[in-house]
């Protein structure tokens, strides 16, 4: 054996820990025997290895599996609505949910059903309170397709349990995405225990602003208030969209007005030391400062009157260039992310008919719309929810082809093309099951998905204020944003505005001695 | 030497020379895992590769069972590592949701754990080492997660050894122990974490930290080194301090 004392001490510890060979153990023995100071040394290591390990352990807090199991789950969700991941598992549906899926579709069919038998004006609004109600299924000779608003408030009626049981729970497909990246308003919080207060302390504020949420779905779907916020929950967490590992995510769509005085409350809040940061996909700002300079630039658009003229270029050069731009990209983003809620009936969010902001949004199932007879005049649910999931932003068509008000007459035509192909294609080869149809959709959206690098607003839809808004003189109008406003933990970077401590262990290395000697 | 599955105690049999020099094998307990009375019969545990088989086909509760597994071993490993109980929460989740996100390239070559382990390290090692560019300072002074205080009262209340006095050298003595760990350097930390408290072997280790046998050998000489020196030095300074008073 070497007599390196590096090479010794080295063998020493392999020693101790029995991963010495026969051979070598024996000569180490002997070499222990003969030199006391090896004998010191592996009797100071022996005691060190001891301290260590009989040092005090913990068990891990038991939510952690939980909040893995959740966080997954959510994400599974999330993909399934957002056309899947390739890399994540897919989640299969138990029994029970599959159990839960058929018995929200058979609800909504029926109720449906009894819906245009019945052919009242004015019967969806409150249709919440005939949801108990023995419904006798109609003469199938009388049966014509639902109005749309019908089925949407059909769905929106629809208890939390079976629109989570049924896939439709978190309405994530909402959230309006950049670069795949929902806008999320951030708050850091110094600590968790700050950061739960300001998620409660933020709902408790949701609440009060008589903003509905999950819980209260069914009272806010039957008023027609003006101003909406929905807090979307999850498995009935209390006003908190999804406790993240992390961060707690409060899913919100309010008007901008709201937000604005949303965001005082949070610069409130912030005043003990959080932060806030707004986040479009790659494009950040951060302060309250800049956050409600953005916000305020959002509602000045509206202000001035500015309609149809929040274009993106069309030429992907310019494009380009907007992009190196990420604080007037998020300005624009913004400003063009906030739908019109007339928009909105139509194309994005499926959420009230056009006449009054009436029933919360919420998305028929998709086996109920398919089951559903349509017209070629009548906007479909169906199509407004999927063209919605499809790209979270104002798309062209829709999946049936319809094309949009503000296209060209050049992408009108080959809208239309595609919508006679589309129809053609669906009457010849129509889908034999429900797995087929949602097989069939998913690689429509996929094939639809636009490219990070162009969205589809880039393709320079025009923006119009709504006009409804502007008579009303409401500066805010029914311009609503969706947004996650996102509260988290940010230990490190708390940390980092404290003092740096006198650390006497840490000497400054030799080399950087040498390197930067003193000036005496 | 791996851990088996379900949370049990696993004890290892290292043969560990003593001070003459003759071989004692010390039955040293490898997991932190709950530790359940072997009373009545239990089912046989599902074998990791049967769970991710079923986590693979989406199955989620699943890997919910993986987590609950190794979640206290990770968890303590992070622990010791970036040395701060809120910051090794939060790893150990990331740890396993990385594993879950990557587990189509996790192919079995190793055990689940030596893989998880692998991720887990990994994380601590890149937040201690962000941390170390940030320094902070608890107002708990070396102890910042209060885990001395905690130790203390809790081996107060079970009364495991009997002089009070002891008691609280014992618990001092540990406070050092703990305090001298974070001390060192990353690198040398996590190898004796993963040696003297997962009670991995070299082999393991290595495959953990993606290092050469000998590297972890070297490592690990240098980290006792240098421990057994900061624990020397606390306890030179606490017998000064003490003799200070006496006088």
């Amino acid at each position: 054996m070497k007599h390196d004392p590096e090479q010794i001490g080295e063998q020493l510890t392999a020693y101790l820990d029995g991963e010495l060979d026969e051979p070598q153990r024996r000569e180490m023995e002997k070499l222990i025997a003969r030199r006391p100071e090896v004998r010191r040394r592996l009797e100071e290591m022996r005691r060190v290895s001891h301290l260590v390990s009989s040092l005090p352990r913990h068990d891990a807090p038991p939510s952690i599996a939980e909040d893995v199991q959740r966080h997954l789950e959510r994400s599974a969700l999330v993909d399934d609505w957002d056309g899947g991941r390739d890399e994540a598992p897919p989640v299969r549906l138990g029994w029970g949910r599959g159990l839960a899926v058929a018995a929200v579709v058979t609800l909504v069919a029926g109720v449906g059903w009894f819906l245009t038998r019945e052919g009242q004006p004015g019967f969806t609004e409150s249709l919440t309170f005939r949801e108990k109600e023995t419904v006798s299924p109609p003469p199938p000779a009388k049966r014509v397709p639902p109005p749309p608003s019908a089925l949407q408030g059909l769905v929106a009626s629809a208890t939390l349990e079976q629109k989570l049981e049924a896939g439709l729970g978190p309405q994530v497909v909402k959230e309006h995405r950049f670069d795949n990246e929902p806008v999320r308003l951030e708050v850091h919080a110094r600590s968790r225990s700050a950061r739960d207060e300001i998620a409660s302390r933020l709902v408790a504020y949701l609440a009060e602003a008589s903003l509905t949420d999950a819980g209260t779905l069914e009272t806010a779907a039957s008023k027609s208030a003006p101003r909406r916020v929905e807090a979307f929950f999850y498995r009935g967490r209390s006003g908190v969209n999804f406790r993240a590992h992390n961060e707690q995510q409060i899913l919100v769509r309010a008007p901008k007005k709201t937000l604005k005085t949303m965001l005082d409350q949070l610069a409130d809040l912030a005043s003990g030391g959080e932060r806030i940061a707004l986040q479009a996909g790659p494009a950040r700002m951060r302060g309250a400062a800049n956050v409600r300079a953005a916000l305020s630039g959002l509602e000045g658009t509206v202000a001035r009157g500015e309609s149809e003229t929040e274009t993106l270029p069309e030429r992907e050069d310019e494009r380009l260039a907007l992009r190196t731009d990420p604080f007037g990209e998020l300005l624009r983003f913004i400003r063009m992310g906030s739908v019109p809620a007339e928009k909105e009936t139509g194309e994005n969010l499926s959420q009230a008919p056009k006449a009054k902001p009436g029933p919360t949004p919420a998305e028929p199932p998709e086996e109920a719309v398919a089951n559903a007879p349509m017209t070629a005049s009548t906007p479909s649910p169906g199509s407004v929810a999927s063209a919605d999931r499809s790209s979270g932003a104002n798309r062209g068509t829709t999946l049936e082809g319809k094309e949009t008000r503000d296209r060209s007459p050049r992408k009108a035509r080959s809208a239309r093309k595609r919508s006679r192909r589309a129809k053609k294609k669906k009457t010849t080869s129509e889908p034999s099951s429900l797995v087929e149809r949602r097989l069939r959709e998913i690689r429509r959206r996929r094939r639809a998905q636009p490219s990070p690098a162009s969205p589809a607003r880039a393709k320079g839809m025009p923006i119009k204020t709504p006009p409804d808004a502007q008579a009303r003189g409401d500066a805010s109008g029914d311009e609503y944003v969706t947004l996650v406003i996102a509260v988290r933990v940010d230990e490190p970077n708390v940390r980092q505005r404290g003092a740096r401590p006198f650390s006497p262990q840490k000497k400054p290395k030799k080399s950087q001695a040498r390197k930067f000697p003193s000036s005496s | 030497m791996e851990a088996a599955a379900g949370g049990q105690v696993e004890t290892s049999d290292h043969p560990t020379p003593d001070s003459e020099g003759t071989r004692a094998v010390i039955r040293r307990p490898k997991m932190t895992g709950r530790v359940e009375a072997d009373e009545s019969p239990r089912p046989p545990p599902v074998e990791d590769v049967e769970l991710i088989e079923k986590v693979r086909r989406g199955d989620i509760e699943a890997y919910g069972e993986l987590v609950r597994r190794y979640q206290d071993r990770v968890f303590n490993a992070c622990w010791r590592i970036c040395g701060h109980l809120e910051d090794a929460r939060d790893l150990t989740q990331d740890a396993f949701l990385r594993a879950f996100e990557r587990l189509a390239d996790f192919r079995g070559e190793s055990r689940f754990y030596t893989w998880v382990f692998r991720i887990a390290v990994n994380l601590a090692l890149s937040h201690r080492r962000q941390a170390q560019r940030r320094p902070w300072v608890s107002l708990d002074g070396a102890n910042p997660d209060g885990s001395q205080a905690r130790s203390l009262a809790r081996r107060s209340a079970d009364g495991s050894t009997d002089d009070p006095r002891d008691r609280v050298e014992e618990a001092e003595l540990q406070g050092r122990v703990a305090h001298a760990l974070l001390t060192l350097d990353p690198d040398h930390r996590a190898v004796i974490v993963l040696r003297d408290i997962e009670g991995m072997d070299y082999r393991t280790i290595a495959a953990v930290l993606d290092i050469p046998p000998g590297t972890v050998k070297s490592r690990l000489f240098r980290a006792r080194s240098a421990l057994a020196d900061a624990v020397g030095k606390g306890e030179d300074r606490v017998a000064r301090d003490r003799g200070n008073e006496g006088t």
